[in-house]
């Protein structure tokens, strides 16, 4: 238990401190010229504030308001779309490898020669076509699938369309993942054993996979993340990344990146520990 | 090395990049950069039949933009600046990323918990966010006033150090345990053996092996300049200076000081219900310009893997006939056991 106290805890007092920095980063330059002095000072003045967290406030128009608890309104608007689809992508991505494996040789090379072509897809063009089929949509049959201009929050649309690319990379990253697994001597011991292929897939195979996914899981959540951000932005949805650019105050810069911090990583965390305990390994890093 | 340039993707990739870029060059030596502007269009009898922005069923291939400038030369003028500011950035990065990540890889044992925690949460930050709100000071035209505080090197150069330093951290991370990871391997504790020097070790034998995987991070970093300029471009951050008139009563007017294809992105994704082209044609060309970036990257995968294939396949087979005259399968265990550790976990 204290060593799993020392693995996370390190890593979280780590990553929280890194955050901090980071936020306080805009406070470095002034103009053009790096101010060190500068960014000690906004660095305090941003923990000093943070330590009196319910006296921040932010603005809307020219109304104030205080800022807890009403950020987290933001916020678990924004986690919802965002674990909602990760865990969409995983599923999406785990059938789909599992079909793909179950596919005759030929056809497994010419998915994976043709998979990489939809990874090429910025996210911004995702979007853009989807505002584009919206509107297409709309025009056709004067159904308005998502009200773009809204103050409602909504999820559906959301959620689909933030999945589409993290789909993608947990795709290839599984069935990379349970191609390198396939080589391995006990798959060819059970394969003598007469296990079926697909017990074979599920039970063996994949338990070992979950945890080389979890190393390539962290920078897919990045990238969803990066996405949510440009998603919010382009729709218009009222989550706290957008929360962040639109308050363009260090105090709520630091404040928002914290409180996103602090759910991704228990998740990638809890995440971490299932696949060890399942795998029966234990991660390095 | 030279077998890449033989893989047929790779150089289709190389190719459009090239032809993009040299293109681009061509056009602002040959044609100054004109861009033709056509705003009122009249059929063959001379009447009026359509006025800007035209859709490139009337103006080909691109159609024009609100103000009736071509969208195609708009494109190749942008080429130079988009792909050559991508290319800048990554290398930057990579020559940065590079020399502190061997430096460390070589000199540290392994990277403390402690420092790659604090690499990590770059991971909790979208990267476009943090790098909009440092740039956001000196690109952005002060709307009142009408004025740059800086001229346009200044802010071009601004800008290119903090693309790039925003990536050198967890690149500097990656590079650092690719590095350690060689220094792991046995043939490396055999040269120290013989009497190789850590300096001579690290060129002869950990260099060798890193360059590939230089490229290949090279190429994913490009793509993801390519990304954060677009994010940038639609956060009406544009390359070199955004002008900034800002206007009540007709929504406020954001142009790119260069006619770098962030910019026309952003100073126009609200045509986009309308006139999709405007903003669609860019966006493609993004589209392409990544596509043609991970062709070759997939294309120099596949080259380095055939030639690790060849290496493997004609050691197997020295393997089986050396295990056939000494009739024992030590090397198989001892080579099972290598490839676990380089696994990065390890059995309880």
């Amino acid at each position: 238990m204290s060593r799993g106290i020392n693995r996370f805890g390190v890593k979280f007092l780590a990553s929280f401190i890194g955050v901090l920095l980071l936020g306080a980063l805009p406070g470095l330059f002034d103009g053009m010229k790096l101010d060190i002095g500068g960014y000690v000072d906004r660095l305090t003045s941003t923990v000093q504030n943070l330590i009196h967290y319910d006296e921040l406030t932010f603005r809307i128009g020219n109304n104030q308001y205080a800022l807890f608890p009403e950020i987290f309104t933001y916020l678990t608007y924004s986690l919802i779309l965002l674990f909602s689809a990760l865990l969409i992508a995983f599923l999406v991505g785990l059938g789909s490898a599992y079909v793909t494996v179950m596919l005759p040789r030929p056809f497994q090379r010419i998915i994976k020669r043709g998979l990489f072509l939809f990874e090429s897809l910025p996210d911004v063009f995702v979007l853009a076509v989807v505002q584009i089929g919206v509107i297409w949509f709309y025009k056709k049959t004067s159904i308005l699938l998502v009200d773009i201009a809204s103050f409602e929050r909504i999820y559906a649309l959301p959620i689909l369309v933030l999945s589409i690319l993290p789909s993608l990379l947990f795709y290839r990253i599984m069935l990379h993942v349970l191609e390198e697994e396939a080589d391995k001597p006990y798959i060819e011991l059970a394969k003598t054993k007469g296990v079926t292929r697909s017990a074979l897939v599920f039970i063996h195979m994949f338990r070992n996979a979950l945890l080389p996914i979890y190393f390539h899981s962290k920078s897919i959540v990045w990238f969803a993340l990066s996405n949510l951000f440009i998603m919010e932005f382009v729709f218009n949805l009222n989550g706290i990344i957008r929360f962040m650019y639109r308050n363009p105050t260090a105090e709520i810069f630091t404040a928002s990146a914290l409180l996103l911090f602090v759910p991704i990583f228990i998740m990638l965390s809890l995440y971490q520990l299932l696949a060890e305990r399942v795998s029966k390994a234990e991660a390095l890093s | 090395m030279l077998a890449v340039i033989k893989n047929p993707m790779f150089l289709i990739g190389m190719i459009v990049l090239l032809l993009l870029f040299g293109g681009s060059v061509y056009y602002s030596i040959a044609y100054d950069d004109h861009i033709p502007q056509t705003f009122l269009l009249y059929n063959e009898d001379g009447n009026l039949i359509d006025k800007a922005p035209l859709p490139p069923t009337h103006v080909p291939p691109f159609g024009t933009d609100q103000l009736g400038f071509h969208l195609f030369q708009q494109i190749i003028i942008g080429a130079k600046y988009t792909i050559g500011i991508a290319i800048l950035v990554a290398c930057m990065r990579i020559a940065l990323s590079f020399v502190a990540g061997v430096i460390s890889g070589t000199f540290t044992r392994k990277i403390s918990r402690v420092s790659s925690g604090m690499v990590d949460a770059m991971q909790y930050i979208p990267i476009s966010l943090l790098s909009y709100f440092i740039l956001r000071g000196v690109l952005m035209e002060n709307g009142m006033e009408g004025t740059f505080q800086y001229t346009f090197y200044e802010r071009a150069i601004f800008e290119v150090i903090i693309l790039t330093a925003v990536a050198v951290p967890t690149t500097t991370v990656l590079i650092s345990n690719e590095t350690n990871s060689l220094w792991q391997k046995s043939y490396i504790e055999g040269a120290r053996i013989l009497g190789g020097s850590k300096i001579s070790i690290l060129f002869r034998h950990i260099l060798p092996h890193l360059w590939p995987r230089m490229t290949i991070i090279f190429l994913q970093q490009l793509i993801n300049v390519f990304i954060l300029l677009l994010h940038l471009g639609l956060l009406k951050l544009f390359f070199g200076g955004t002008l900034f008139s800002p206007d009540p009563e007709l929504g406020d007017e954001y142009r790119s000081v260069s006619s770098e294809w962030s910019g026309l992105i952003g100073s126009t994704y609200e045509y986009l219900p309308y006139n999709t082209w405007i903003p669609l044609i860019p966006i493609l060309f993004f589209v392409l310009v990544i596509f043609s970036v991970n062709i070759a990257l997939e294309g120099y995968k596949q080259t380095i893997n055939r030639q690790a294939g060849i290496k493997r396949r004609s050691k197997q087979k020295k393997r089986t006939i050396e295990k056939d005259a000494s009739a024992s399968s030590f090397h198989f265990i001892n080579e099972e056991d290598y490839k676990f550790q380089e696994r990065k976990a390890v059995n309880r």
